[in-house]
């Protein structure tokens, strides 16, 4: 790849404008489909270069912020002591430091960091820090950052440019700077537009893609220099251009999965793309210089300069995170390709919404207002279900209904269940539910006898003594417990099979055994 | 086990995956790995979408966010009209749950280019006043135009020939007979019920904007109304405008 072209990184600046959709003629809706490109007046003309409308363009971005720092003295008395662009900046900060992060900044994080910044501007104006205040006027910054006023449509500045004819035109242009966005865990995040990316990175007054080079230049002579703190400030410049960037690639990744059209994959995405690998790939080895030189400096430094080292370990850290991210950034680069290849193939099929797209209210539901009953309803019939969705029919096989018929009825599952404890090795707990007496007796009886004697036998003995049926029970309980010789601490008795004799009682059936009250089984 | 499955296996379990509003492939690690299969495998794709059209389902979009299906027309996932309102057989209420979902999409998307924005983005929430006073502003409209004109007969009314506007209008008049205030609630109360309905689809939550509820799409109801069931509702009633005015050229 073009590894030291340097003229990449001017043409790379297509990337990083304010590029989107550019509405000529406020009057009408109709979209002007070619984009800013295509509006005349970037056409070259004496009277009016077309840098004066990029430039413009710029400008009106500045706008909604403009307008936070007017509502500072209109607000609530209660919230004018707070400084609206300061707050909308720092927002802005949060939000774009948070960019491409594991965990994005949502409501929740943006509260927390900016507590700090209205506590400083309370005691600033000596009033007490109220979190509730706090809230409050971050909802108002957030809404007006989101552009709340307008059902948080994208806001729309127009302005005027001269077209190649010399004709003055009028043009709207329409960008967000900061909205509400899914998260796959199921939440809401804020994220920033690519506009106020820009935004905010250009306020700094850094050219975004010469800025990362530039920067790492910067990084690289305030070490050499022994200014550390300036250091770890311009690496996290850095590190959010380099967030920044990867952030653009990934956009273009990600509307190709989504719709394959609304990407130029003819000349604009694979020159961004040569342009953006050829660019990383001047950046990692400047990251490297950058870690290296930092490493060194550490090895120099005095133990005693603590700040000094910690500044540098912090530079070396964000470089670090830095080279992470464009390792990364490099893998989805070299598949890009297939990223196309494979969103064209998948999308070939998936249904596509018809252009134009109807205004709904007008255009749909009005003219089903005014048709006949019958076929509104045999329309709205056919469509109710695509507002729904799938819903899975529920079908009774009949080879399970009738199962589930005739199954017996389960008993109500308690709410609570109690759980005792068991010791499952506890024969006695079989015994138990005896009562003390009945076992007394039968363990009295089982006493008496001193030689072996079998079971049968015993069980009559006992019946002849007058003993009740629950007494034989337990004896017979004891006799195979003494079997049954996995338990050695409550049997009372050793017993044994007596091959081919059996035990016929009223009560009990089966193997007769040779029981020895005098033997413990072991 | 689930690895020496055939692939079709797997694309059946994805599909059920996306029979589940509920469920996210974060939460689910299987889902999750379906998800970035139907990414990485071309083959699995096309045995997911064959399957899935053999089944009478669109698959609308397939991302970390998991998998959004819509039924096809005529498709067992369909759900009939019958089966939103269960207990009611009237056309008339039919009618009404139909217009208060295009009302409640038509809220959500006023615009057209509304339609064409990232579904990533998430939509402000809608109140049920909002969707009530889309359709009464329409409805009222359309009133205004027909005053002049004679009324509907009775026949006409008998065959589904009043136009659908009256039948909204007249859900409200015959309340509003009554009493006013339950004349917005009859219509609130069908609105209502459809966000309801919409909520247990897994598309709506309903979220407390200041004193009032609101309800805010979710991005699986973004995702179908975008790309699928408006543009789809459009091309239903230029279908029929179409046959009307045809056929109306014949008979002159």
């Amino acid at each position: 790849m073009a590894k030291r072209s340097e003229t990449s990184a001017a043409s790379g600046q297509s990337g990083v404008n304010f590029a989107e959709i550019d509405r000529v003629d406020v009057e009408k809706t109709t979209v002007n489909e070619g984009g800013a490109d295509s509006a005349p007046a970037d056409s070259l003309s004496d009277g009016w270069p077309p840098d004066l409308t990029r430039r413009l363009r710029v400008l009106l971005h500045t706008l909604p912020l403009d307008g936070m720092r007017r509502a500072d003295t209109i607000r609530d008395a209660e919230l004018r002591h707070y400084d609206g662009l300061a707050v909308a900046l720092r927002v802005l900060d949060v939000v774009i430091d948070r960019l491409g992060l594991e965990a994005e900044a949502d409501r929740e994080v943006v509260t927390r960091l900016l507590r700090p910044v209205f506590s400083a501007m309370d005691a600033a104006a000596d009033v007490p820090a109220l979190p509730e205040r706090h809230d409050r006027m971050l909802d108002r910054i957030l809404g007006g950052l989101r552009n709340d006023g307008d059902a948080r449509r994208p806001f729309r500045e127009e302005y005027t440019s001269i077209d190649g004819d010399g004709q003055a035109q009028r043009h709207a242009l329409e960008f967000r700077l900061l909205f509400d966005a899914f998260h796959p865990s199921g939440g809401t995040v804020l994220r920033p537009s690519a506009e106020a990316c820009n935004l905010y990175l250009r306020l700094l007054d850094l050219d975004v893609e010469d800025a990362q080079a530039a920067a790492e230049a910067v990084v690289e002579s305030q070490l050499a220099r022994g200014r550390f703190d300036e250091a770890v400030h311009s690496a996290r410049q850095a590190r959010i251009q380099s967030v920044r960037f990867r952030d653009k690639v990934l956009q273009i990744l990600r509307e190709t999965r989504r719709d394959v059209d609304r990407v130029d994959w003819k000349v604009e995405v694979p020159r961004t793309l040569s342009e953006s690998l050829a660019h990383l790939e001047r950046r990692v080895s400047v990251e490297r210089g950058i870690l290296a030189a930092a490493d060194e400096r550490l090895d120099i430094l005095p133990e005693d300069e603590a700040g000094a080292r910690r500044a540098v370990a912090q530079v070396a850290d964000l470089t670090r995170d830095c080279l992470l991210r464009h390792a990364e950034l490099h893998e989805q680069l070299i598949g890009a390709h297939n990223v196309f290849l494979d969103a064209q193939g998948r999308q070939a099929f998936a249904p596509k919404p018809s252009r134009p797209l109807p205004n709904l209210p007008d255009d749909v539901l009005e003219p089903l207002l005014r048709m006949p009953v019958t076929h509104a309803h045999s329309i709205l019939e056919r469509g109710l279900p695509l507002f729904v969705g799938p819903r899975v029919p529920e079908l009774a096989p009949l080879e399970r209904l009738v199962a589930w018929m005739l199954q017996p009825r389960r008993p109500q599952p308690r709410q609570e269940v109690l759980v005792e404890p068991v010791d499952a090795t506890d024969l006695e707990a079989e015994l138990r539910q005896y009562p003390p007496e009945v076992r007394a007796a039968a363990e009295a009886l089982l006493e008496k006898e001193k030689g072996e004697v079998r079971l049968s036998e015993l069980l009559s003995t006992a019946r002849g003594s007058g003993a009740p049926n629950a007494v034989l029970e337990i004896i017979a309980l004891l006799v195979l417990q003494g079997f049954a010789t996995e338990d050695r601490d409550t049997a009372r008795v050793a017993g044994e099979r007596i091959a081919g004799a059996c035990l016929d009682d009223v009560l009990l059936y089966g193997d007769d055994l040779l029981v020895n009250p005098a033997r413990r089984p072991g | 086990m689930t690895a020496q499955r055939e692939p079709v296996w797997h694309a059946g379990r994805l599909l059920q995956w996306g029979l589940r509003p509920l469920a996210r492939p974060a939460q689910e690690p299987d889902y999750r790995e379906l998800v970035e299969r139907f990414f990485d495998d071309g083959v699995f794709r096309s045995t997911v979408r064959e399957l899935a059209d053999g089944l009478g389902l669109h698959v609308l979009d397939v991302s970390e966010h998991g998998v959004v299906l819509a039924p096809q027309d005529e498709s067992i996932f369909a759900l009939k009209s019958s089966d939103f309102r269960p207990g009611s057989s009237k056309v008339d209420d039919r009618l009404l749950d139909g217009l208060a979902q295009v009302a409640i999409a038509a809220t959500v998307f006023p615009r057209a280019r509304d339609l064409d924005e990232d579904p990533d983005i998430v939509r402000t929430p809608v109140t049920v006043d909002e969707v009530e006073a889309q359709l009464r502003r329409l409805c009222d409209r359309l009133s205004e135009e027909a005053r002049g004109a004679p009324d509907p007969n009775a026949a006409d009314e008998d065959r589904g020939l009043i136009e659908a506007w009256r039948v909204y209008l007249q859900r409200l008049e015959t309340m509003e007979t009554r009493d006013s205030r339950k004349a917005m609630r009859a219509t609130r109360r069908i609105i209502e019920y459809s966000l309801d309905r919409l909520r247990d689809f897994g598309c709506f939550t309903q979220v407390r904007e200041g004193s009032e509820s609101g309800w805010q799409p979710t991005r699986r109801y973004q995702v179908m109304v975008q790309q699928l069931a408006g543009t789809a509702v459009f091309q239903l009633v230029r279908d029929a405008l179409d046959a009307r005015s045809s056929s109306r050229g014949d008979v002159t």
